[in-house]
C-alpha cells in the first residue's frame, strides 16, 4: 500500500493541502437476514456501525451500498432513507456493503490543528536539549511522518509500516512545494493550495515511489 | 541506550509515579503542570491515531520519535499508562514496558497492602526494583 | 509455567488481596489510632480459620507424639498450606516457648525490603498469629502468639504455651 495520505499544514496550524492515495480501504459485502445483528446509527451524513461485528464488518464501518444501490447522504438513489429500509422486516434478506470510510475534510482540518499544537508541546516536554518536535508518530498499523521546515510549514505523510525512506520523500515534496507553489505568482502564503501543477507532479511522484 | 525518564499514569489522569535518570532540559513549568500536559498530549495523540487510521487499530499509539529523543507508550487493559523517554538509538521497548508493568508494578504496587489505588506510589521497594531493572538495561 | 502452578499462584493472590481488603475495611471501621482493636479482630478471625485449616491439613497425619511434634508440623505442612512455604527457623527453650522465624513472610514480601512501612507491617502479622493460636488450640495446645518484624520481609512469631 505504501503511502496513504499527504498533508501540508501552514505555520499557523491550518490545513492547506490534503491528498489521499486512491487505494481500496477494506470493503465487505454480505447478505443479512432479519434481525440485522448490527446496531447502526446516523452520524454526520453517514450510516455507521455503532455496535456489533459480523462477517468481518466492525464498529466504525459505514454503509456504502444497499442491494447494489449506492448509499449517499444516508439515502438510496430513490430518496428513501437507508435506516427506514432496514427497520422494515419485509425488506429482508438484504445485501449490504460496508466500508471503512476516510475522515471528512473538516475532521481532518481539526485533527491536524490538534497535531500542530501537540508538536509544540512535544518540544516543550522534551528531556533532551535542542530537540525538534514529533518527526515520526508510530501506531501499530501505520506511521505518521512530519517534517517541519525552518519557516514553520509542516509536511505530513501517513504511510503504512512497509514504506521506506519517507524522510527523503518529505524533502522531495518540500522541493515540489517550493517549485510549484511558492513560485506561483497567484498563490498567497498560508492559503489553501489550489495549484494544478503541484497536484499532478505530486501524484506522479508518489506513484513512482 | 540512555533512558531519560518514566511516567506512570492511572486512568483518572493522576500521575502515580515519575522518575528521571538523566534529564538535560527541564520543561520550565512546575512538575504538576508537566504531568497534566504530558497526559493531555498522550490523550490527544491516541485520539488522533484512532480517528486517522483506516484499519481498526488494536494497539493504537506505540510512541513517537523526535530529533533528539523518543517517547514510548504502553497502556494496560486496566488503564495504566507507562510513558518512557529515551534517546533515539532505542528500538521497540514494548516488552520492556510490559515487564515493568507485569513484574515490577503489579508485584510491588498492586500487591502492596498499604498502597491504595489512585494514590501516589511511595513504596521504596518498588523504586529500588525499578531502578535495578533500568540500570541493567542501560548497560546492555 | 504449568497450569497447576498458575492456579496455585492465582489462589494465593486471591487470599492476599482479600486479606489486604479485610485489613483496610477493619481500619476504616475502627477509625484512626485504634490499631490494637484492628489487630485483635484480625487475630480472632485468624483463630477461627486456623482451627478449621489445621483439621484439613492434618487429616492424614497420625496423632502428635508431643508438643514439639505439633509445633514442627505447624512450621512445615501447616505453613506450606497457608503461605506456600516453610518456616525457616525454629528455636525452643524446651519449656514453654517456641520462636518461629520466617525469612520472607508472604504478606510482607511486596511491602518493603528495608525500613519503610514498619508500623503498618505489624497489623499484617495479626492474622497469621491468629492462625497459629487457632491451629495449636485445636490440637490441644493452648498458647499465646506474638509477632515481631525483624527486618522486612523477615519476621518472628513467639509462641508461649499456657498451662
Amino acid at each position: 500500500m505504501g503511502i496513504i495520505s499527504v498533508y501540508i499544514v501552514s505555520k499557523a496550524g491550518g490545513l492547506i493541502f490534503s491528498h489521499d492515495q486512491p487505494n481500496t480501504s477494506a470493503e465487505v459485502e454480505a447478505t443479512f437476514n432479519c434481525p440485522l445483528g448490527l446496531v447502526l446509527e446516523e452520524v454526520d451524513r453517514q450510516v455507521v456501525v455503532k455496535y456489533g461485528e459480523k462477517h468481518g464488518i466492525q464498529v466504525g464501518y459505514s454503509l456504502v451500498a444497499l442491494n447494489g444501490q449506492p448509499v449517499a447522504n444516508r439515502c438510496i438513489p430513490d430518496g428513501t432513507s437507508a435506516m427506514t429500509v432496514l427497520t422494515n422486516p419485509e425488506n429482508y434478506p438484504v445485501s449490504l456493503k460496508f466500508a471503512r470510510l476516510r475522515v471528512s475534510i473538516n475532521e481532518r482540518i481539526m485533527l491536524l490543528s490538534m497535531f500542530h499544537s501537540i508538536y509544540a508541546i512535544s518540544v516543550k516536554l522534551s528531556p533532551a536539549k535542542h530537540s525538534s518536535g514529533i518527526q515520526c508518530l508510530e501506531a501499530d498499523s501505520f506511521k505518521f511522518y512530519c517534517f517541519q521546515t525552518i519557516t514553520g510549514v509542516k509536511f505530513i505523510v501517513v504511510a503504512d509500516n512497509k514504506q521506506q525512506k519517507v524522510e527523503d520523500l518529505l524533502k522531495r515534496i518540500y522541493e515540489l512545494y517550493a517549485d510549484f507553489v511558492l513560485k506561483n505568482p497567484f498563490y498567497s502564503l498560508d492559503m489553501p493550495i489550489r495549484c494544478e501543477h503541484f497536484s499532478t507532479n505530486l501524484t506522479r511522484f508518489i506513484e513512482e515511489n | 541506550m540512555t533512558i531519560y525518564n518514566l511516567y506512570i499514569f492511572d486512568r483518572n489522569c493522576s500521575c502515580l509515579y515519575y522518575k528521571e535518570w538523566t534529564r538535560q532540559k527541564e520543561a520550565g513549568i512546575p512538575r504538576e503542570e508537566e504531568f497534566k500536559l504530558m497526559y493531555g498530549m498522550i490523550f490527544s495523540l491516541k485520539s488522533l491515531i484512532s480517528r486517522l487510521s483506516i484499519i481498526s487499530a488494536k494497539e493504537g499509539l506505540v510512541g513517537y520519535t523526535a530529533s533528539n529523543y523518543k517517547l514510548h507508550y504502553f497502556e494496560t487493559p486496566t488503564g495504566f499508562k507507562f510513558v518512557m523517554n529515551t534517546d533515539t538509538s532505542v528500538g521497540n521497548v514494548q516488552d520492556v514496558l510490559r515487564h515493568i508493568y507485569a513484574r515490577i508494578f503489579v508485584e510491588y504496587v498492586v500487591r502492596n497492602p498499604v498502597a491504595r489505588p489512585g494514590e501516589h506510589v511511595d513504596s521504596e521497594l518498588f523504586a529500588a526494583k525499578l531502578d535495578d531493572y533500568i540500570q541493567d538495561l542501560s548497560f546492555k | 509455567m504449568s497450569v497447576t502452578t498458575v492456579q496455585a499462584e492465582t489462589s494465593q493472590c486471591l487470599f492476599e488481596f482479600l486479606h489486604m481488603e479485610i485489613v483496610s475495611q477493619l481500619q476504616q471501621e475502627a477509625g484512626p489510632d485504634k490499631k490494637g482493636e484492628v489487630q485483635q479482630r484480625l487475630e480472632s478471625l485468624g483463630h477461627r480459620v486456623g482451627e478449621s485449616l489445621v483439621e484439613r491439613t492434618s487429616r492424614d497425619h497420625p496423632r502428635f507424639k508431643n508438643e514439639l511434634d505439633a509445633v514442627v508440623f505447624m512450621c512445615k505442612q501447616f505453613w506450606v498450606t497457608a503461605f506456600n512455604k516453610n518456616i525457616d527457623n525454629l528455636k525452643t527453650n524446651h519449656q514453654d516457648t517456641y520462636v518461629l522465624h520466617d525469612n520472607a513472610f508472604r504478606l510482607l514480601q511486596h511491602l518493603s525490603e528495608g525500613n519503610q512501612y514498619r508500623e503498618e507491617a505489624q497489623t499484617y502479622l495479626s492474622f497469621a498469629c491468629g492462625l497459629l493460636t487457632g491451629a495449636l488450640s485445636n490440637v490441644g495446645i493452648k498458647c499465646q502468639v506474638t509477632a515481631e518484624v525483624t527486618k522486612m520481609p523477615a519476621c518472628t512469631f513467639q509462641v508461649k504455651v499456657l498451662l
